[in-house]
């Protein structure tokens, strides 16, 4: 367990730049172990970008990221770049990451998809990673389902997959990225249930949502952000009923 | 383990048998009568005049003759390259201009005979053949002879001497002119033929390298001895090929007590029945068709791996090696394989890499579709969803670890259909394989058809037999692709299912 004073996750004047475009202008926020953060805000405001950097999908162009004491900066990227990406796949292991569209494996089980990184890059043994990849789809409500391709199951279903193959790796934070955004209504709940009770077993979690009712009840903070800004980070009832920023009010104003 | 030690022993065997014991050496069987060839087209009874010599010669050197089978045209490229010892295929000194190449002295004599159709009344000499259309053996001397001394003759270079005679019974060629032994042997055994005209003159000689001029000393002598005790005039008589031009050979070097032959001797008519010659070429066309088997399959693991590599580093490696792979890719699927394949087995050598025919057939086959398996490969890869890279690399594996288990075995299903294609293709492309010494299925043919006469029938089972080959992996690749697809089918069954239920 880390030190309680010290944030989990902490990033300073994170930049990144698509080409001419800086699409993240100096972010910075710090994100407290066991919390569970919405982000939300317009689209193409940086939001997915934001979380892919978190987990170095897309390499910064300036400023840090300080995730579980491991701190990957972006001018080691050109000074060293073996020593960034030895870096990058440290916090990795320390990141779990759901997507949109699920990408669960189509030629492995659900079992198999669970425990696929755990031998490969965790080099377990095959029991071991079966009993803990059983124990997480069980815990998805998908116990019955390990046998089972992706192609098999239904959105909701193959995102609680995705939500366990990613825990497989024992994260310490959980990123996602519109979880719900392809899921039919009645789906969506199930999932966000999954999410509820791990926050409740204290996961930090970063949720990247346009489900504001759920960002409103679940979450203990709420990040608005807006072309490629944080505009404003606040408590999750404080930021519908009184928005501080103008430009949060006219966002949430189209939504309420 | 053992087929691996199998197949090693296979390929480098040739080379590891080079021994002093045996004295190697080589010559174009195919429709290679009365010289060298294969008896009514048995792959098992290599017969003929200058079989015969080179048995005699090698008892006297107290070594075993053994045979080599190669094109006439790539008989000296073998020899440089040291595949044999010697060479005896009716060559005479004035062929092999080049210094490295030596000459025995002579065996045999003979002078070029001029055929022509029986019904044919225009063409009563040579000299009748200026505006004729004329056929010859490529780069043979009869060849030269009829280029040097007459103006308008239009001269068509044949491989063998069978497609010449073919020819001139289907009215392709006016005439052709080949060395008179053999032309007596073709008149004979096929009707509606007659030798008109017979001019200059040729030595036959043993071809050999100039390191070689002891191993040439000694065969001199087997010769001479032969010419003295009289061997070799029982050889020519027994293969009734005597003629003036032998005679004087003999007179020139001693004594000859034969006399020329008259033209006409009667042929021995063999009734041999048709189906003992299939019967007879069947276990032939079997081991030739592992051959070509083993060849096809080994060039094919070859070009999946090499292929597999090129489209990983073109399509994930930095700009360099991308750019290396690509220039591979092209240059590799560029250049005629038949190029590729003399410029490894024939060109190599040059600068010191001498690789045995199967290993240098196999590694050229395979690189050549490496190329075409590198495109298949990286249209798999390209077609699986990036998503699927990001989730792995998410997962905190590595872009090796994300290609082995994430994104290759979802490409490989893209790529077994066109993989099944090139490989029948290959299956087929082997067959270039016969121009560097290996007697593959092709080969097999051409030299049981050519000293058969049967190249319709052994021609139909020879298509069969690769049809027979394919077959199978045709299905396999049906199989395994129904297999690898399963869930998409499945899948759809399960909603149609759901639908009309
Ligand atoms: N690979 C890329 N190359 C160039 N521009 C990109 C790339 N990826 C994203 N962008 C741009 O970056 C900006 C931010 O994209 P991002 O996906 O982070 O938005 P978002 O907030 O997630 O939007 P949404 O809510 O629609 O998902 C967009 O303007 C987009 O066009
Ligand atoms: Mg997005």
């Amino acid at each position: 367990m880390s030190d309680c004073s010290k944030p989990l996750i902490s990033i300073s004047n994170l930049c990144k730049d698509y080409g001419e475009n800086r699409i993240l202008k100096h972010v910075s926020c710090q994100i407290e172990s066991g919390d569970l953060v919405s982000v939300i805000g317009p689209s193409g405001c940086g939001k997915s970008t934001l979380l892919r950097c978190l987990n170095c999908l897309e390499v910064l162009d300036a400023g840090e990221i300080t995730i579980d004491d491991v701190c990957l900066r972006a001018v080691d990227h050109d000074k060293n770049e073996d020593c960034f990406w030895q870096r990058a796949h440290e916090l990795r292991q320390n990141v779990g990451m759901v997507f949109q569209s699920f990408n669960l494996f189509p030629h492995k089980t659900l079992l198999d998809n669970v425990t696929l990184a755990q031998i490969v890059v965790k080099h377990e043994k095959q029991e071991k990673a079966k009993a803990l990849a059983m124990s997480l789809l069980e815990k998805v409500g998908l116990g019955n389902f390990s046998g089972r391709y992706p192609w098999s199951l239904s959105g909701g279903e193959k995102q609680r997959a995705a939500i366990a193959r990613a825990l497989a790796m024992k994260p310490k934070v959980m990123l996602y990225d519109e979880p719900t955004s392809s899921l039919d209504p009645e789906m969506v709940e199930e999932v966000l249930q999954v999410m509820r009770d791990l926050d409740v077993e204290g996961m930090t979690q970063i949720i990247v949502t346009h489900e504001m009712r759920f960002a409103k009840d679940a979450s203990d903070y709420i990040i608005y952000m807006e072309n490629g800004e944080i505009v404003e980070i606040s408590d999750e009832d404080e930021i519908f009923i009184n928005p501080q920023d103008d430009r949060t009010r006219r966002f949430l104003k189209r939504y309420m | 383990m053992k087929t691996f030690y199998f197949i090693i022993l296979l390929l480098f065997g040739p080379v590891l048998s080079a021994d002093e014991s045996v004295l190697h050496w080589a010559a174009d069987a195919e429709s290679g009568a009365p010289n060298v060839f294969y008896e009514d087209g048995n792959l098992s009874k290599l017969v003929g005049f200058e079989k015969d010599i080179m048995d005699h010669i090698a008892k006297h050197l107290g070594r075993r003759a053994e045979f080599h089978q190669n094109d006439w045209d790539s008989l000296i490229s073998g020899l440089q390259r040291g595949l044999y010892d010697v060479v005896i295929n009716g060559f005479s000194p004035e062929e092999g201009k080049e210094s490295s190449i030596i000459f025995s002295d002579p065996y045999y004599a003979c002078g070029l005979s001029l055929i022509v159709r029986a019904d044919t009344n225009k063409i009563k000499s040579i000299l009748d053949c200026n505006e004729a259309v004329v056929g010859v053996l490529r780069s043979s001397k009869a060849e030269s002879t009829l280029m040097s001394s007459l103006k308008n003759v239009k001269v068509i270079g044949y491989p063998n001497e069978y497609c010449a005679i073919s020819d001139l019974k289907d009215k392709r060629v006016d005439a052709i002119l080949l060395d008179g032994q053999v032309a007596a042997y073709y008149t004979k055994k096929l009707s509606g033929l007659k030798i008109i005209d017979e001019v200059d003159e040729i030595k036959y000689s043993i071809v050999s390298t100039s390191n070689n001029s002891k191993l040439m000393a000694a065969i001199n002598d087997a010769i001479e001895h032969m010419k003295r005790d009289g061997a070799l005039d029982a050889l020519v008589s027994k293969w009734d090929i005597c003629n003036t031009f032998y005679v004087q050979l003999r007179e020139t070097s001693g004594k000859s007590k034969m006399n020329p032959p008259c033209l006409n001797s009667e042929s021995s008519q063999r009734n041999n029945q048709e189906i003992i010659k299939y019967l007879q070429a069947f276990p032939f066309f079997m081991k030739a068709a592992c051959v070509t088997l083993m060849i096809s399959i080994l060039a094919m693991c070859v070009a999946i791996v090499l292929g597999l590599c090129l489209a990983i580093m073109r399509v994930y490696m930095p700009k360099w090696i991308s750019f290396l792979a690509i220039s591979t890719i092209e240059f590799l699927r560029g250049i005629p394989l038949l190029i590729q394949l003399f410029f490894v087995f024939y060109g190599l050598p040059c600068i010191g890499i001498t690789l045995p025919p199967l290993v240098a057939g196999i590694l050229t086959l395979g690189m050549n579709y490496a190329a075409y398996e590198a495109e298949n490969f990286r249209a798999g890869m390209v077609a699986v969803p990036y998503g699927q890279m990001e989730a792995a690399r998410a997962l905190g594996m590595n872009q090796w670890q994300s290609l082995r288990h994430v994104i290759l075995p979802q490409a490989f299903t893209f790529v077994l259909p066109p993989l099944t294609n090139d490989f029948i293709a290959i299956l087929k492309d082997s067959s270039l394989v016969s121009l560097i010494t290996i007697v593959e299925l092709t080969k097999t043919y051409m030299l049981i058809a050519s000293n058969s006469f049967n190249f319709f029938g052994m021609g139909a089972i020879v298509a069969i037999i690769y049809f027979l080959i394919g077959l199978p992996f045709a299905q396999l690749a049906k199989l395994a692709e129904k297999h690898l697809k399963l869930e998409k089918r499945a899948y759809s069954s399960r909603k149609i299912g759901r639908r009309y239920r």
